[in-house]
């Protein structure tokens, strides 16, 4: 059965049964990936998938079940297994449906130049990229590999109370990867674009990126392991970001698995420190009239010059707080839209010259095992660049870097002015975070 | 799940155009997760994953397609499509296939398939061991406990004639349990799964399960900042292993040495590790989490000698890099689901045991770090850099294990490591995880005797 048709049938079947609530939510992607290496296509690829979840009310409690499967049989089972899911929650917390009755804002999110992409032969596109990379300097050893994709996402959502919204949207990227090599020292970088504007249907300027930031890292040296002054790029302060949203998720402050309870109108950062929510963000890869409950989006500084304003909240946990929905709802998860802390006033490099001596981190590695958010300890791998004299100096070999995130925040130095998102949703400019352990 | 016909007719589409490889690989996958939160049933997520991925390959060329909108007329043009994509310009040679079922030992045996166990018995087994993990520490605040098991149906149907069909059963308990003593809060995880029904838990010391993860959540209140530096490491057996995981396992799978950006790419037959290392992985142990009877590509799984006595014996190979690599496939081809292509991944991957008793390995060691369980890592294979995190470490002086500390990280290269290891216990274990990797995310044991690394750098908070 056609996966459209089976949402009719599931929602008549829903209805017939005389079901308390219920919501059906469908989604469907489409895809094309290629990837060329050493100027032949090497790897090709063209999807479609569907999937719908069914949740189901009773008792207050909202059990679910999620098909990529959609026969005739499949509208029953997907009721009965809901069902039995809903009845056997016995948390005390009541769950939700949204009704739809708010008022959505017009949002203009993130597309790539289509007509464009329609035009650009994509093949020749990455077999350039690759031999302009191995044209730009006689150190680039290989180029691992270069890539395009193209992705359609499509998503309704109904429910027995009403609701009935939905959106489309697409994205595209390119990347390149490639590693330098001088003696025995080598080096990888990527590089992505997302062809929001001519410049990124330029390979030369795509493969020059990659290789001028792969170049950088070959005058490298072993960092003295200490005490230093540390900033991060933008880029790499967004894994901290990330974990920003998990400490004011309303979720894991009701599961106390966030020190930052009861902490609404205090300072949990320094001053300089404001973290935005905005889901109207023009060309924002985040932006979105809705969250995954079909709550409207709002715009929100969560920390406003160090103050904690509010958590992130879904129905459930709005409820259990007494609150309204702040728009961030996910089903059983808390979801952010550009999420990003507010640029300052001053250029990156104008802090470099205040800092004098330290390092500059560019990217953080073991992120998903380095990082406990309860106790806030964290040790990643990472590496950056020496600041010297208050200017970049050479790259530093691996190193680790170990702090707690809650002392981080408030001890934030000063935040730089070149927020960069880095092809996500989630953003950062450049942040001095003031010392940090870093050992090799 | 699909027609024996309709498949042969789809491979046929597919080499009609000339392909010289044509692949059907077919999932019906059911899953499950009870979340247990405070002693109650907060989420229950279920689900089926359904779809059919067509495969082809031209050479050195590979072509991919997805879909789960199944029918005869969708997935001859997908097999069209893919087809095409080669572009290849010789089509008279096209040979008709016979599809022969793959004969296939069951190694791991199933008594009690989870579909047939109701889910209040599931939610019983996390319940109990929600309470024990309360009752075993009056500092312990919270549990978070979940139950997960899936039901992994694959078809495999390939151009060299092959019919393979194979069910995976999974089932795991993961938990974490939170503690506190004054201000400071701390929390641990503890798991276990296997490759099998629900006997799993027959014999499952469900006490000792809480015990372990309350113990581990405890100790950290205790625990000081962990000191920096470069120094001797014993890791400890089991979930230890993941140090072989990230910095060798990886780069020795065939996704990077194919393309000859493996920093062990061209080194068989070279001594990669010090002589006391050897090293295996061995999909065929029964009922192991990281087994299966064979891989996502049809081809019957083995056992691989990696490493003997520090030489590289051999890689993972997956079919398409085998072609780059001239070399065999072994049986290591994996996906996370049909929405991946498969590529050469890790199952039970260990240092084999050595001579060294733990004691022997502890009273040696005048001064370092002692890391009896450890956390996630990661690796860049093509620079050989790796890290990866210690969840419960302790200062070692003068033989003894002195002090807790936390919050390790240890960072190194793949190239040097490996020679450092000095010392091999006889104590090894087998530990359960997940590995992400292009090909999604999959169930891998990591495993190795207590080792003892002569110098690595630990970073911590002091």
């Amino acid at each position: 059965m056609q996966a459209k048709q089976f949402v009719e049938q599931l929602y008549d079947a829903c209805s017939s049964v005389g079901l308390e609530e219920f919501q059906i939510s469908y989604f469907c992607n489409r895809s094309e990936n290629l990837e060329v290496f050493e100027q032949k296509v090497s790897k090709q690829s063209n999807n479609e998938n569907q999937y719908i979840v069914l949740k189901i009310k009773y008792n207050g409690k909202i059990g679910e079940y999620t098909s990529q499967r959609f026969d005739e049989e499949d509208v029953s089972f997907m009721i009965e297994k809901s069902l039995e899911n809903a009845k056997l929650i016995d948390a005390e917390q009541d769950d939700f449906f949204y009704d739809g009755s708010g008022s959505y804002q017009e949002v203009v999110p993130y597309v790539p130049l289509v007509n464009k992409l329609k035009n650009m032969d994509k093949i020749c596109f990455l077999k350039e990229v690759e031999e302009r990379a191995y044209q730009a300097d006689k150190r680039v050893n290989k180029v691992i590999g270069s890539a395009y994709g193209y992705s359609e996402h499509k998503f309704i959502m109904r429910n027995s109370l009403g609701l009935n919204i939905s959106d489309e949207r697409t994205a595209a990227y390119a990347y390149v990867y490639l590693s330098v090599k001088e003696g025995n020292i080598i080096k990888t970088e990527a590089q992505e674009t997302a062809f929001q504007k001519d410049d990124d249907f330029n390979p030369e300027i795509l493969a020059k990126k990659a290789v001028d930031k792969a170049l950088k890292k070959l005058n490298v040296f072993d960092i003295q392991s200490g005490s230093h002054q540390v900033m991060f790029k933008g880029s790499a302060f967004i894994d901290i970001v990330k974990m920003l949203a998990g400490l004011v998720s309303a979720k894991n402050i009701q599961e106390e698995k966030s020190k930052w309870q009861k902490m609404i109108g205090k300072s949990v950062a320094s001053d300089c420190v404001s973290l935005i929510d905005n889901p109207f963000l023009e060309g924002g890869f985040g932006t979105l009239s809705h969250d995954y409950e079909g709550y409207p989006s709002s715009y929100k500084e969560v920390i406003k010059n160090g103050t904690l304003q509010t958590y992130l909240y879904g129905l459930k946990t709005a409820y259990n707080d007494g609150v309204s929905s702040t728009g961030n709802g996910d089903g059983n998860d808390i979801m952010v839209f550009n999420f990003y802390l507010k640029p300052g006033e001053q250029k990156k490099e104008d802090l470099f010259s205040k800092m004098i001596n330290g390092v500059y981190i560019d990217e953080l590695n073991g992120i998903h095992a380095g990082y406990d958010m309860v106790s806030g300890d964290f040790s990643f791998g990472a590496s950056g660049f020496a600041v010297k004299d208050g200017c970049i100096s050479h790259y530093l070999n691996q190193f680790t870097i170990s702090g707690n995130i809650y002392d981080l925040m408030k001890n934030i130095v000063a935040v730089a002015n070149d927020l960069d998102f880095d092809y996500g949703k989630i953003g950062s400019p450049s942040v001095w975070v003031g010392k940090l352990n870093l050992s090799r | 799940m699909l027609d024996k016909n309709l498949v042969k007719d789809i491979l046929d589409e597919a080499l009609s155009f000339g392909v010289d490889f044509a692949e059907v690989f077919a999932e019906n996958s059911e899953g499950l997760t009870i979340r247990l939160v405070d002693g109650k049933v907060k989420e229950i997520d279920e689900g089926r994953i359904y779809g059919v991925g067509i495969r082809v390959f031209k050479d050195l060329f590979q072509a991919y397609a997805y879909t789960n909108i199944i029918n005869r007329d969708s997935l001859l043009e997908a097999a069209r499509k893919v087809a095409q994509a080669a572009d290849c310009r010789d089509t008279s040679f096209v040979k008709a296939i016979d599809l022969v079922d793959l004969e296939i030992e069951n190694k791991h045996k199933i008594i009690r398939a989870p579909e047939t166990v109701k889910k209040v018995e599931k939610i019983g087994l996390i319940r109990r061991i929600s309470e024990s993990t309360y009752a075993s520490n009056k500092l312990i605040f919270s549990a978070d406990i979940k139950y997960l098991d899936k039901q992994r149906q694959i078809l495999v149907a390939n151009s060299e004639g092959v019919w393979a069909e194979d069910t995976q059963y999974r089932t795991r308990v993961f938990g974490a349990a939170m503690a506190q003593s004054g201000a400071r809060v701390e929390s641990a995880t503890h798991s276990i799964g296997a490759l099998s029904g629900f006997e799993l838990y027959d014999d499952f010391d469900e006490k000792a399960f809480a015990e372990e993860m309350a113990r581990k959540a405890v100790i950290k209140l205790s625990a000081e900042d962990c000191p920096s530096g470069k120094m001797p490491v014993i890791i400890n057996n089991s979930f230890g292993g993941v140090i072989f995981h990230e910095a060798c396992g990886h780069a020795l799978e065939a996704t990077a040495v194919a393309k000859g950006v493996s920093v062990f790419s061209n080194k068989l037959g070279q001594k990669i590790a010090s002589d006391v290392v050897s090293a295996v992985d061995d999909a065929t142990i029964p009922n192991a989490w990281g087994s299966t009877n064979i891989d996502d590509e049809g081809v019957k799984t083995q056992r691989k000698q990696l490493i003997k006595n520090g030489i590289l014996k051999s890689y993972m190979i997956d079919k398409f890099n085998s072609r780059r690599m001239n070399m065999a496939a072994n049986g290591t081809g994996k996906r996370q689901s049909y929405k991946f292509i498969p590529t050469s991944r890790m199952s039970n991957t260990f240092i084999e045991a050595g001579n060294s008793s733990f004691d022997d390995i502890l009273l040696s060691t005048e001064k370092g770090l002692f890391a009896k369980t450890m956390s996630g890592g990661s690796v860049n294979p093509a620079t050989g850099d790796f890290n990866f995190s210690v969840d419960e470490g302790y200062i070692i002086e003068k033989g003894k294990i002195k002090q807790p500390v936390k919050g390790a990280k240890l960072i190194g290269n793949c190239a040097e490591i490996l020679q450092k290891i000095d010392m091999v216990g006889n104590n090894l274990e087998l530990a359960c995880g997940m590995c992400g990797s292009s090909s999604g995310s999959i169930p891998v044991t990591v495993g190795q005797p207590t080792i003892r690394v002569s110098e690595i750098t630990v970073g911590g908070q002091k």
